[in-house]
């Protein structure tokens, strides 16, 4: 590690998403994407110098998950680092290692595996025990109450999130895969996106030393709100905002220079109140607005209805990016009950192959 | 990197004291102390914190997933930046270390890292502790946190006489110095006699060669370079950080094929390289003036001394024995009794980080070692396969 504190830009030099394959073990699966990220970025172990994990031990079932999967990341006898938070939060530790002087070369890597765990039991441990476990006020009851009172707020009907949630599976070419089934009103089982169990990692370098510059990344902004849902902050959008506030501020740039919100769409009501957030929609009527115009967020990568990773689905979208040369992305991520936290990057991307 | 780093230093430390129980708090409430208390030793309040950096452990001794997002309203940090930092035992320096990024990176002015475990709420934390390894291989070899250090130590005393009298006389002294500690979860006045009859856990490792299960809470604040000369801040200066990961596997790490020895502490060594590299530390003996190394077994402390350069290969076990890292020494280790005297293990590296930046900042109290100049603190997690290395310096580093 020879790295000096850096301002300005980071460059991102690879990237890779990979979904799970039958029977691939997790360490398989973290072995296959570290692997293909350091191919994509040109670099072999010896090169890199950091790694931060993003991931959960209770949904691996493991007490330490990263005492297993930090080798296969590729972390031997190096400096390994993990956070709970989302992989967009390693992302930001990561940057800060890069700006800090600490790294060239970092790894960040996240992965899921829902379909070997059971969230709902997981999700009623996460609950403080003395008023809201005995309640088993979970996350879908949780964002559920939220919803409710966006809706009254608004005087809206609960039958347009339908609609916007049936466009969405309809946009992700599976019409059919909306379920009508209530789950909590006003949230249905269709409007949330369905679960796929993958990994992603992305390569960050303060120097490059001429390797292809994927993207540039400029900066991140993060907040976490109250546990309590009575002590959040309301309206639901307002923490995103914030967080959105710190990212372009750090990056030195407008809201208006963005080209793309990759926000998170893992269930109907993120995506309205990112809209919202955002300005892409007035206030309260983010709703009717993405309905009467479903593409208002100009994705560069896949929509969570093509299967959304909850830990890692900030870096898939940086790491499957498929945005056009200089265009600038924001990228969205929601994390624990009720989308307790918010955090967002800035990426700008540039020209294939652009060296530094 | 060496001889220079981005700046940033402690501002504030805190503690809880440490009991086997606190019947009294709950968790959030437990952290909302010490948040309080070390607000106060920085001489700031809440709405002067930037972000937070939470250091938790395996959540399953608490009983309460993701328990870090419950305390945050507890510690006035609702709507701020917020990240928790996971990494087994060395959670604590791993999150110090995330802090000092956030501060270095020139992101923010000041950080608060804080923690809290409450490691015996679970009635049987080595059940936990086993369910951290491979469940195909280890898991089934009854290998647990007290059988890996006991290997450790066979080893370590195979490949170099280290005795089972010199792990006592750690104990005892580990002990003895912890009297001065008023955080400290066990001290007093150890015989040789009694440990001789303690119970044996896992050969050679008897009751006091076997740190506590603690709960309690620990928090320090680490502002900006810009921060500190703006308010006239005193600070312990982070001047070399590092960190090395191996594998989970122990017979891995061991054979004339593997790179590091498990008899040696070899990734100790390789983590505090990198930053005696950066804080410009050539001869650590001569150069240091307090470490506290997160050593849970007293073993760990032999090897420990070894690994981070205070003695030779093979001789931390005499030298320890000897006193020769105790009160008044050139060199003091672990003079708040360190691991084995207090192991709330989220934060237990975080202690560490407060004992070292404490003895800096002279607000060290009967623990304080007379101008003490350089610190180090350390943890170590997983199956001492994380290890974390903080240097602080009185002074910051010169350009």
């Amino acid at each position: 590690m020879s790295a000096l504190p850096k301002t300005g830009p980071i460059a991102v030099i690879g990237g890779s998403h990979v979904r799970r394959s039958a029977g691939q073990r997790l360490e398989e699966l973290v072995y296959e994407t570290a692997k293909a990220a350091l191919t994509s970025a040109q670099l072999d172990h010896a090169d890199l110098d950091n790694i931060v994990l993003a991931a959960s031990d209770e949904l691996d079932g493991r007490g330490i998950t990263s005492m297993l999967t930090a080798m296969p990341a590729g972390g031997y006898l190096k400096d390994v680092n993990k956070v709970t938070d989302s992989g967009l939060h390693a992302l930001a530790l990561a940057a800060m290692k890069v700006r800090a002087g600490q790294s060239n070369a970092v790894l960040v890597l996240s992965w899921d595996g829902p379909s070997e765990a059971q969230p709902m039991p997981i999700a009623r441990t996460a609950l403080e025990p003395f008023v809201e476990r005995p309640i088993g006020f979970v996350d879908p009851m949780a964002s559920a109450v939220r919803l409710e009172r966006y809706l009254h707020d608004n005087k809206l009907d609960k039958s347009l999130l339908d609609e916007l949630a049936k466009a969405r599976w309809e946009q992700a070419g599976n019409p059919n895969g909306y379920q009508e089934t209530l789950i909590c009103s006003p949230l249905r089982e269709g409007h949330f996106a369905p679960h796929l169990d993958s990994a992603s990692a992305v390569v960050l370098s303060g120097c490059p030393d001429g390797r292809p510059i994927r993207a540039e990344f400029l900066a991140s902004g993060w907040r976490t709100d109250n546990y309590y849902l009575d002590q959040r902050e309301m309206p639901s959008h307002r923490l995103l905002a914030r967080a959105v506030s710190d990212a372009l501020s750090k990056a030195q740039i407008s809201i208006d220079q963005i080209d793309h919100f990759d926000v998170d769409d893992s269930a109907i009501h993120h995506e309205v109140w990112a809209a919202e957030a955002l300005g892409l929609a007035d206030p309260g009527r983010g709703l009717q607005e993405l309905i009467a115009a479903p593409d208002r967020f100009r994705r560069s990568a896949s929509s969570a209805y093509a299967g959304h990773s909850a830990l890692s689905a900030g870096l898939m979208r940086i790491a499957s990016s498929s945005a056009e040369p200089g265009a600038t992305a924001l990228v969205h991520q929601a994390i624990g009950r009720a989308g307790q936290g918010q955090i967002a990057a800035v990426i700008r991307h540039t020209r294939t192959g652009e060296q530094s | 990197m060496s001889g220079h780093i981005a700046r940033a230093g402690i501002v504030g430390t805190a503690q809880s004291r440490y009991r086997t129980h606190r019947p009294d708090v709950h968790y959030a409430e437990l952290v909302q102390q010490t948040a309080f208390d070390v607000l106060a030793d920085a001489g700031m309040t809440i709405d002067d914190i930037d972000a937070i950096v939470f250091a938790m452990a395996p959540t399953d001794f608490v009983g309460i997933t993701d328990v870090d997002k419950w305390a945050i309203g507890a510690i006035g940090g609702a709507g701020k930046p917020f990240m928790r930092v996971q990494l087994g035992g060395a959670t604590g320096v791993a999150a110090a270390q995330a802090g000092y990024f956030h501060a270095a990176s020139g992101e923010f002015d000041n950080v608060l890292v804080i923690g809290a475990d409450k490691v015996a709420e679970t009635p049987d934390g080595q059940h936990v502790l086993s369910l951290m390894f491979d469940p195909f291989y280890e898991r089934e070899s009854g290998l647990n946190t007290i059988t890996m250090a006991a290997l450790h130590a066979e080893m370590h005393m195979r490949k170099y006489g280290t005795t089972t009298e010199h792990l006592d006389q750690v104990a005892i002294r580990a002990w003895r110095r912890a009297q001065r500690n008023p955080h400290a979860h066990l001290s007093g006045i150890l015989e040789p006699a009694d440990l001789a009859v303690s119970p044996l856990i896992a050969t050679p490792l008897r009751r006091y060669d076997v740190c506590p299960r603690s709960t309690g809470a620990a928090g320090v604040i680490i502002s900006s370079e810009r921060a500190i000369a703006r308010d006239q801040r005193d600070a312990a200066w982070v001047t070399g950080v590092g960190a090395i990961a191996n594998s989970v596997f122990i017979g891995d790490r061991t054979g004339a094929d593997a790179d590091l020895n498990y008899a040696d502490w070899g990734e100790l060594r390789l983590a505090a390289d990198q930053a005696y590299a950066q804080a410009g530390i050539t001869d650590p003996a001569s150069q240091l003036d307090v470490v506290e190394i997160y050593a849970p077994f007293t073993i760990c402390e032999v090897s420990g001394v070894e690994a981070l350069g205070l003695c030779a290969p093979g001789e931390g076990g005499p030298a320890l024995a000897r006193g020769d890292f105790d009160t008044g020494a050139a060199v003091e280790v672990n003079p708040s009794g360190g691991t084995l005297c207090a192991n709330p293990i989220a934060v237990t590296g975080l202690v560490r980080v407060c004992d070292a930046a404490a003895q800096l900042l002279n607000r060290a109290g009967d623990m304080q070692k007379a101008r003490a100049q350089r610190a180090v603190a350390t943890a170590v997690g997983g199956t001492f396969q994380f290890q974390s290395v903080m240097v602080m310096d009185r002074q910051p580093q010169e350009d």
